[in-house]
Order: C-alpha cells, then structure tokens, then sequence
C-alpha cells in the first residue's frame, strides 16, 4: 500500500476515516514506521492539548451571563414585541382618525368651521388639533393627579 | 440606593427563575436539559432564560476549554466565555436550523469572539515580526526529530502551549478545535469557512510548525 497522505493520517486519528478504508490504513500504518511516527506525532500533540482541558469554567460564570443578558432581549424577541405592538398601534392610529373625523363633522355642525371648508383638509385639522389639545389637555390633568404620589413614593424609597 | 436596588432587581428575578425551574425539574416538571439544543435556543429567541441556563450549562465546559487554549490566559477566557454566550443569547433568534446544527454555530460564535477580541488586542500591542513566530521554520526546517519525545506530559503540555501561541490565528483555531474532539474536520468547516482538506492541510502544517518551535524551545538543532 502506498503511504497515505497527512490529511488521510488525520483522518485516521480523528476517527473520520471511511470506513471501508479503515482496517487496511491501520494495518498500514502498524507495518510502516514512518506513517507510524507521524501518527503519533498527532496523538502527543492531542494529549498535550488534553493537559488542562479539564480546567473547570469560572463558577460565576452563568450568574454573570444571566446578569449581562437581562439587560438586552434577543433579536427575534425584539422583533416579535414590535409585531405585538402593531396590532394595538394599528387599532390606536384608526380610533385616533376616527376621532379626529367625529370632531370635525360635530365642529362643521355647530358652525365652528365656515361651510366651504366642511368636510375639507382645513376642517380635518381642524378637528385634529381639537382633538390633541383635548388628549394634552387631559393628560396634564391626570398628570397633576398622579405626580404628588410618585413624589411621595419616590421619597420613600430613598 | 433606588438606582442598586433598579439593577439587581432582574438578576435576583433570574436566580429565583432557576430555583424555581430546578425545583420544577425535581417535581418532574418541564426540563429544559432534556430539550434539544434546537428547541432550547429557539426558547432563547423568545426571552426564555431558564432555556438559556440549560444550554449554557450544556456548553460552558468544551466551548471554555476551546476559549483556554486560544488565549492562553484563564481571565481572558472567562471574559470571552461571557461575551461568547452574551452573543448567543442576542443572536438565538438568527439561527437557521436548515444551514446547521446549533453545536458548530455556538462554535463559530466563540471562535469569531475569541478573533474579535484578539485582533483588538493585537490593536492596541506591538507589531510582532513573522521571524519572532517561528513560522520562517515551516518550510522543511522543522527536522525529523518526532514532536515531544521523552518529555513528561506535564512539561509537553507547557511547550505545546507556548508553541501553539507562536502560530498565527487560523492555524491554532484549527489544530485546537480538533483536538478538542467536540468537531469533526467538516464542523469546523462550517465554524471557520475554510473547505474541509484546507483545514486538514492547516492542522498538517501547524504540527509542523509547532515541531520546529518545541524544538527551538528544547535547544534541540540550534
């Protein structure tokens, strides 16, 4: 048999030989030196990276991990809350137009809005600022409601 | 106070999240150590920490032991190690079962970070010639004289790793890789990028190498 080549060798040590090739390379390499010191060049090299391999991972290891991992969500989790976002975003943006819609007619019914603008682009503004002042509005109130208890809890955990 | 008391709260969360799952697992429970490492990760990508923990645990030991022998320096490895893992919880949710098993892509992950962070070492250290690293003795230089003969195992593993050292990044992936019997050639295929007898080829030249350092390093042929 001739002499198989280095990658062949390797392939034998590492137990990736096919194995239809196996016995006859094994018998080879116990009749012939050479290859036989080659191989086992290989397994010294391999038991010398075995010294310490045992070396245990750090015992804190996974707390520290865990510790820097629940500070940041995965990709695909993060990609999964933007799609649960959506669908409340959605509903939100459509009963927000509808509102807005609602508050131009009522303000073209009462006469708030001129005629030629009833039903316009002026008029949905219109009812679109009406309708922000009104959510600013009530915002700063339940604002001013809650604050006084944020600020008093706040003080009393420090 | 308010701040620490903000900072600890998750991780204190977490470490509960593990009592409680190892008292579920002794109750027989849900055991995510019984899960596939694909089923666990895909859990990852949803946030699941006690499915983290388990593949983790599955993994801290061999991918550490690769991570030892690539820096050379226990500390550095356990800040690798961590960054590593950090990488695998971020990215749990990119992995294509269809382009691999999760096995060789944690792999890769540890081998990219353990590259990324010593090509930034290297950033930041002095330029070391290719004459201080021995390879200049890759071309037929290296002797007959067999790889660490009549050494105890103990010293040629001192030797092997200051040699491994000496060779440049995509030789001593290979040869640490393999050794490390977790990866066939073609896994580290996947891991590294390089074709299957590429990779064979490296780890014939790396022994080469690594036989002309010892040598150097014993006084033998100088």
């Amino acid at each position: 048999m001739k002499h198989p080549s280095p990658s062949v060798l390797l392939e034998l040590q590492f137990d990736e030989a096919p194995a239809a090739d196996r016995e006859a390379l094994a018998a080879h390499v116990r009749q012939c030196p050479s290859c036989a010191a080659d191989l086992d060049e290989v397994r010294r090299l391999e038991s010398a990276l075995a010294v310490g391999a045992e070396e245990a991972p750090p015992a804190d290891g996974l707390e520290r991990v865990l510790a820097r991992v629940a500070l940041v969500q995965p990709i695909h989790a993060r990609r999964a809350e933007w799609a649960r976002a959506a669908v409340p975003g959605g509903a939100a943006l459509l009963t927000g137009w509808w509102a807005v819609r609602a508050v131009a007619d009522r303000l073209a019914a009462a006469g708030v809005v001129p005629g030629p603008f009833a039903g316009s682009l002026i008029g949905d503004l219109l009812g679109l600022s009406v309708s922000v002042f009104a959510v600013v509005c009530v915002g700063a109130l339940v604002t001013l409601a809650v604050a006084p208890v944020l600020i008093l809890e706040s003080h009393g955990r420090s | 106070m308010t701040t620490t008391t903000t900072l600890t709260l998750p991780l204190a969360a977490l470490l509960a999240g593990r009592v409680e799952d190892d008292t579920a697992r002794a109750s027989g429970g849900p055991a995510p150590a019984a899960a596939t490492d694909e089923a666990l990760l895909q859990r990852c990508a949803g946030g699941d920490t006690d499915a983290f923990t388990a593949l983790y645990r599955r993994y801290e030991r061999p991918v550490f032991g690769v991570l030892l022998r690539l820096a050379g320096q226990r500390a550095l490895a356990e800040e690798w190690l961590q960054e590593a893992f950090t990488r695998v919880w971020l990215a749990a949710g990119t992995h294509d079962p269809a382009r691999g098993a999760v096995r060789p892509w944690i792999y890769a992950i540890a081998v990219n970070t353990a590259r990324t962070e010593l090509s930034r070492r290297r950033a930041r250290t002095p330029h070391v010639s290719i004459e201080e690293t021995g390879l200049e003795l890759l071309d037929g230089a290296a002797g007959e004289h067999p790889l660490l003969t009549g050494l105890d195992g103990r010293r040629q593993a001192e030797l092997v790793a200051q040699a491994l050292h000496t060779l440049p990044g995509y030789l001593r992936e290979v040869v640490v890789l393999r050794c490390s019997r977790e990866l066939s050639f073609a896994e580290i295929a996947a891991v590294t990028g390089a074709p299957p007898g590429t990779l064979k080829s490296r780890f014939h030249r790396a022994v080469i190498a690594l036989r002309a350092r010892v040598r150097r390093a014993q006084g033998i042929g100088r």
